[in-house]
């Protein structure tokens, strides 16, 4: 029956949100005509990570400029990415079409960038999508979805599903799950992150150690993985555990 | 390689006292076998210890056919160490030790296992010891013919130091990019407007990669009457893959006569914690009584992410610069020069500081600011959320992210940094930088503003040392830096005798994950008044 209304449901916010991309995008034709004509032809240049960005043609009609070309170009994914990657820091100006590019969008590095988009849009928007992402096959949009429900103000309101990230089959997933919880201070999470402390993964490790000092610093003091931690092969795992001897 | 003949008139040849069962009284049995060295004369009764004659790797290119001079003939006699032989009698010379052969008029006559080569009779024969390898180690057993006696004489290669802020600079450069829209110019003109001639324009056309300092890494390696400059060449292999970017910048603008060039690892198998904006060297320090007179190599580790294990082996190795790791895990990019460097400090403890990013001292520059300073080149970016002062203030998720920061990762490194160079408080200076997340980094950071930590430091033509500092543009007027705390923060950190230079990296490195430093890299001199094997002895094994 939710499928059936969300599959209901979608085409009007997918015509709503392409509307409004639409009118935006028209605003800037009619009073930022340069801005237009750079961001048509802007160049992709490569980050110091390997990464592409697209170069940046301005705010405040770049980003709306910038999701028509990913909606209506025929472009690589190399270069879907870095539009994705130019949008994100201001479309929470346009909530609806953050959340329709998210929606629609099929490639999953294009569609773990445009997660970011979701950080600043008010919870009933964001935690769903983010949620969604959360469950997602494709460990990199598991991976995004994680890390920014950690910065979302609200994201200690997605503890359930964060809860459940921390039994994920990536490690980053696992880790950056527990990081969210820690930084949320989730109460009910203290539990579920306690097995982590013995996870295969360092990193895994590390963060569920720093989450439970977050949640309840002196439980987490006295714990005896905790003191077993101290003589952990990884050097920063090591030292997080010592730095909270009782 | 370079011949440095006044070097050794300045050799410290006090500190050596390395020779051996020296006894003046004993005139009636001097051996009549004698060698002469740069660091002196031996015989079988008065030999000479460690290093011994010391050798620099012949593996520079005279002939420029991008082959090692080691591995052909020897070209010149600057590209081995001298040693000549007083033998009347004759002598048999032997050689033990990898990487090292001897010449003798144009012809190996020793090598490693060799069967020992009879010299002629006579005074003042010249051999030269060609070294194929930093640190080779061996020895040359030399036997009188007429007596019989044995002369020992150890063989060191020299290892391979790498430059750190103190050294003075011969050459800053940058790759220039010229293009309508996307280009570096302000920073391109910013530099040759201070060191003019001792600036060079690498070409954008030729390499289209800005990531000078990920690419190579400047070292030296120097003998009593020898230098050779080093590029460590990265296995980065350039921006876009081997063959790509700067992969060919080492043997198109440096290997040569006097320059060799290396690389330790695997082409095609980089992690980003193989660039070299995650390899530095502090200044000299002193740790628990050790002096390290040419520093220490420090590099980032991510987790499981390490430069490749060559390269760790390779510079542990070297010994004289006992490298040390920081944690990197919590930046995209994953460097070290994201937020730490040294600079220069005349009439300090040390003589300079280690410079640490705070992300406290940021926040009280901001709030010192009224909230409604327009941000200008933040509000005409599509790539950052902040409008203004306020903007940035009112984020909860940025302020909350910077303290998770500071508590999980900089104080633990400036810890790390403080045990590992002995530093007191007095020996850093604090400066204002931020960190936000990066989209689809994994939850990873880099530089909210352009990063100061990441900067240069070069001499100017009047000797004026200067620092060469993104602009972190937290401010109105972008043509007017006198009016941005933020740099005002910076300059307050610094020791006075600095001048210090602003540059525009925004759009080619800023919004790409670097700043100033990942763009660009300095040639250094060694200091003149340091000799590895006399002030760094006690770091390195004697065989």
């Amino acid at each position: 029956m939710i499928a059936l209304l969300l599959s209901l449901a979608l085409p009007a916010l997918a015509a709503d949100w392409r509307a409004t991309l639409q009118q935006a995008v028209d605003q800037a034709h009619a009073t930022a005509p340069a801005t237009v004509e750079l961001a048509a032809t802007a160049q992709v240049v490569p980050t110091r990570n390997g990464g592409l960005r697209m170069i940046d043609v301005g705010a405040p009609w770049g980003p709306v400029l910038m999701a028509d070309r990913l909606v209506h170009g025929e472009e690589p994914p190399p270069v879907r990415q870095a539009l994705a990657a130019a949008l994100v820091a201001r479309i929470d100006a346009w909530p609806e079409v953050a959340v329709g590019l998210v929606q629609e969008e099929q490639d999953p590095q294009v569609l773990a960038t445009l997660l970011s988009g979701l950080q600043r849009l008010p919870a009933d928007l964001a935690l769903p999508e983010l949620e969604r992402a959360l469950a997602d096959p494709q460990a990199q949009v598991r991976i995004e979805a994680a890390a920014v429900l950690g910065r979302h103000a609200a994201g200690g309101q997605a503890d359930q599903a964060l809860i459940a990230a921390l039994a994920d089959a990536d490690p980053q997933v696992r880790a950056l799950a527990a990081r969210a919880l820690g930084r949320h201070q989730v109460a009910t999470a203290f539990a579920p992150l306690r097995p982590l402390l013995t996870d295969r993964d360092s990193q895994v490790r590390l963060q569920a150690l720093r989450a439970l000092a977050r949640i309840d610093d002196a439980a987490t003091r006295a714990l005896p993985e905790r003191a077993s931690l101290e003589a952990d092969a990884d050097p920063l795992v090591a030292r997080a555990a010592a730095q909270l001897r009782p | 390689m370079r011949r440095l003949g006044l070097l050794l008139l300045s050799l410290p040849l006090v500190h050596l006292g390395c020779r051996k069962d020296e006894d003046p009284g004993d005139d009636a049995t001097t051996p009549a076998l004698r060698v002469g060295t740069a660091l002196g004369d031996a015989t079988s009764a008065a030999p000479l210890d460690w290093p011994g004659l010391v050798v620099v790797p012949n593996l520079d290119d005279d002939d420029g056919d991008e082959q090692a001079d080691y591995e052909q003939v020897l070209a010149g006699d600057d590209d081995a160490a001298t040693l000549t032989v007083d033998a009347p009698s004759g002598f048999t010379l032997q050689l033990s030790g990898a990487d090292l052969r001897v010449w003798h008029e144009g012809q190996v006559v020793a090598e490693d296992g060799s069967a020992a080569w009879t010299g002629p009779s006579g005074e003042g024969l010249v051999l030269l010891v060609e070294a194929g390898a930093y640190r080779a180690s061996g020895s040359l057993t030399l036997t009188d013919a007429g007596d019989g006696q044995q002369l020992v004489l150890p063989v060191t290669g020299a290892p391979l130091i790498l430059n750190h802020h103190l050294q003075p600079s011969e050459l800053t450069m940058a790759v220039n990019f010229a293009s309508t829209g996307y280009n570096n110019s302000a920073m391109i003109e910013g530099f040759e407007a201070v060191l003019g001639d001792s600036f060079d324009r690498v070409s954008g056309v030729k390499y289209q990669d800005p990531w000078l300092q990920d690419e190579v890494e400047f070292a030296t390696a120097s003998g009593p009457d020898q230098l050779l400059d080093v590029v460590i060449d990265s296995i980065r292999d350039g921006q876009y893959g081997p063959g790509y970017g700067l992969d060919d910048f080492a043997e198109d603008e440096f290997l040569g006569d006097g320059w060799a060039v290396g690389t330790w690892g695997r082409s095609g198998m980089a992690n980003s914690q193989d660039y070299f904006g995650n390899l530095e060297v502090s200044p000299p320090v002193t740790v628990g009584g050790v002096s390290y007179p040419f520093g220490r190599i420090y590099y980032g580790l991510n987790g499981s992410l390490t430069p490749n294990a060559q390269i760790r082996d390779f510079l542990d190795a070297q010994a004289v610069q006992a490298p040390f790791t920081l944690d990197v895990s919590w930046l995209c990019v994953g460097h070290v020069d994201e937020f730490v460097t040294t600079v220069p400090a005349p009439g300090s403890r040390l003589g300079w500081k280690l410079v640490y990013t705070d992300v406290d001292l940021a926040w009280e520059v901001l709030e010192g600011m009224d909230p409604d300073t327009v941000l200008t080149r933040f509000a005409s970016a599509n790539s950052k959320p902040w409008d203004t002062v306020g903007d940035m203030l009112a984020d909860k998720a940025l302020r909350s992210l910077n303290e998770e920061l500071k508590v999980d990762y900089l104080l633990p490194n400036l810890e790390t940094l403080k045990a590992e160079l002995e530093l007191t408080e007095d020996d850093i200076a604090y400066i204002p930088g931020l960190f936000e997340e990066v989209s689809y980094c994994g939850g990873t950071t880099a530089a909210a503003f352009p990063g100061m930590a990441n900067l240069i430091v070069a001499d100017a033509p009047d000797g004026t040392t200067t620092l060469f500092v993104a602009d972190p543009f937290i401010r109105t007027d972008t043509e007017d830096v006198a009016s941005d705390p933020m740099a005002a923060a910076f300059v307050a950190a610094m020791p006075p005798e600095l001048d210090v230079v602003f540059l525009d990296d925004w759009q080619v490195y800023h919004l790409n994950l670097g700043e100033v430093h990942c763009g660009s890299n300095v040639v250094r001199s060694p200091d003149p008044d340091l000799a590895w094997w006399a002030d760094a002895r006690h770091l390195l094994e004697a065989p």
